[in-house]
């Protein structure tokens, strides 16, 4: 068992890795740390994509031509990776630009005063139209 | 819609004015409620510890509302008015919140820990880590690698993989970059609020960042350029550019940048190298899908005008995430009051 | 080599588990730096030099700078409280 781990150690600590990003966007109500944990998510699959293609004793795919291709590390999962990274970055802007935002309206970055706090705007609301 | 946003941002503003340590004038006297609510809070927080403001006015609601201090037809916390009493409030019962909760809790945890079990099952299932023989390594990796060369005239393969077999793709990510880069000028740009305070760089972001400044931005403008040639490409290039525009912003001071490389020039270049972009890579859309039938120039692989398309294309994707960057950088700076 | 590895994916491990649990957002974010300083360096072990430079270029400085950034504005209140020095 301990064998198999240590064999398979970037799948297993990718594996870990994405769990607890998982638990926090649930359990923790702190949206920063909600949008860490999903960071984390990312970067726990672009570390199992990139260990996907690794072969033993491969070099970075910097190919001479007419190279032989068992000395190198399989090219395709680092090119999804590298666009995948740029992705997650502007996302991750997105969701602190919309943070700021919700921050400003109800001064609170706990997602349950947040909550509690635009149920009762909405009543509100409805009150002043009715 | 509009409106109410803006008196919000107006009591935003004033707090922070008053959180200066700004003297009250005009109508802002001592005897303005929200002033005086606000000392409160300032003294609650110095007796109590920090607590957000918004769960401090829902706290201190809350209690005058168990006093019955205020009627039911009191206002709620930033509104004037609020609806009588709610008919479903009574219903709950007290314990029954943190039941859900709990319940709650259990079961996200439960959840996680089930995904947790079938991933690394499948994990200890896969082929051996490094495994030359896996399916992953396929005929695919193989031709990309030993064609690969030839056929796109890129040294470096993931370069030619991502700007010359699959650009398709690549210029997807930078739409979206594009898009998500719009979305947030949307989301917190202010014209009212330009106004920005600069105290000008400390002696140590000085002394270090000046001389930093050019390396950085060499290393930026040659790893963009040996995209082709070297591990690198646009996307880290760019990356490292715009890691280099925002020292510039540090050490130059925000209006030398904003003379610089004014925002709305970044939004400008960004559009015409997305659009370069697509004009250098929808020659495919005639030529058919493996663009065959119209060659550029492919040139000696090895050397810096090789690679044909690849290395304008570098540029402009690197163009693209420098200035986004900067752009995130700027936007989130703005709005910054001392 | 593989004793390497492992050790700095324990870090990995370690330094995921401490953001997220650590209470001030300042440090949570610091220590998301150095969470990508590593993730970098192991894409470096993992033989892909593209993706550390992405990497440390666009984690552990642009989108820390970009948390720092947002946690100074939303700390505009908290600004004149006198217990959160960072």
């Amino acid at each position: 068992m301990l064998e198999a781990l240590l064999e398979q150690r970037y799948y297993v600590a990718a594996v870990v890795l994405f769990s607890i990003g998982f638990v926090t966007l649930f359990l923790h109500p702190n949206l920063i740390k909600k949008i860490i944990g999903l960071n984390l998510m990312d970067t726990a699959v672009f570390l199992f994509l990139a260990a996907m293609g690794y072969v033993d004793g491969g070099k970075a795919p910097i190919v001479p031509p007419g190279a032989e291709a068992e000395t190198y590390v399989n090219p395709v999962p680092g090119g999804l990776v590298l666009t995948g990274i740029v992705v997650a970055v502007s996302t991750t802007a997105l969701f602190l630009a919309l943070t700021h935002r919700l921050y400003r309206r109800y001064h609170s970055l706990n997602l349950d005063v947040i909550l509690m706090l635009s149920r009762e705007g909405e009543e509100d609301g409805n009150h002043k139209t009715a | 819609m509009k409106r109410t946003d803006r008196t919000r941002e107006g009591w935003y503003e004033r707090f922070l004015r008053w959180a200066g340590g700004e003297e009250p004038d005009g109508p802002e006297g001592p005897e303005d409620p929200e002033r005086q609510e606000f000392q409160e809070y300032l003294e609650y927080i110095d007796a109590h510890g920090y607590l957000e403001f918004g769960a401090y006015r829902l706290m201190r609601w809350k209690e005058r509302k168990e006093k019955g201090l205020i009627p039911d037809t009191a206002p709620a916390p930033h509104h004037e008015a609020a609806k009588p009493a709610q008919p479903e409030l009574p219903k709950r019962r007290p314990g029954r919140l943190r039941q859900q909760v709990k319940l709650y809790r259990f079961l996200s945890v439960a959840v996680t820990a089930v995904l947790a079990g079938i991933f690394l099952a499948v994990a200890l299932a896969l082929p051996t880590f490094g495994d030359r023989s896996a399916p992953a390594v396929n005929e695919v990796a193989r031709r990309y690698l030993e064609q690969g060369p030839e056929e796109t005239g890129a040294v470096n393969a993931v370069t030619g993989m991502i700007l010359d077999y699959r650009a398709f793709d690549t210029f997807g990510e930078s739409a979206v970059l594009f898009a998500a880069a719009a979305s947030t000028i949307l989301l917190l740009n202010n014209p009212r609020r330009r106004v920005r305070t600069f105290r000008g760089p400390d002696e140590l972001t000085n002394l270090l960042g000046r001389r930093l400044l050019p390396v950085i931005l060499l290393f930026g403008v040659y790893i963009v350029l040996n995209g082709h040639l070297s591990p690198g490409g646009g996307f880290s290039g760019g990356a490292v550019l715009g890691g280099g525009l925002i020292l510039a912003s540090l050490v130059l001071g925000e209006e030398r940048m904003e003379q610089l490389l004014p925002s709305r020039r970044t939004t400008r270049v960004t559009a015409v190298c997305l659009l370069a972009y697509g004009v250098m890579k929808g020659y495919s859309f005639f030529t058919g899908g493996n663009h065959v039938g119209w060659d550029v120039p492919k040139g000696t692989p090895g050397e810096l005008f090789s690679g044909g398309l690849i290395l304008p294309l570098n540029i402009c994707v690197g163009v693209i995430v420098a200035c986004t960057m900067y752009t995130f950088y700027t936007l989130f700076l703005e709005g910054e009051e001392e | 080599m593989i004793g390497l590895e492992v050790l700095l994916l324990a870090f990995l491990i370690f330094c995921a588990a401490a953001a997220i649990l650590c209470r001030r957002l300042v440090s949570a974010v610091i220590i998301f730096m150095a969470y990508s300083a590593v993730m970098s360096l192991l894409w470096f072990l993992l033989e892909s030099p593209d993706l550390a430079v992405t990497e440390a270029a666009v984690w552990a400085v642009v989108i820390s700078l970009l948390f720092f950034l947002t946690l100074r504005k939303i700390n505009g209140l908290k600004g004149m409280e006198r217990d959160e020095e960072d």
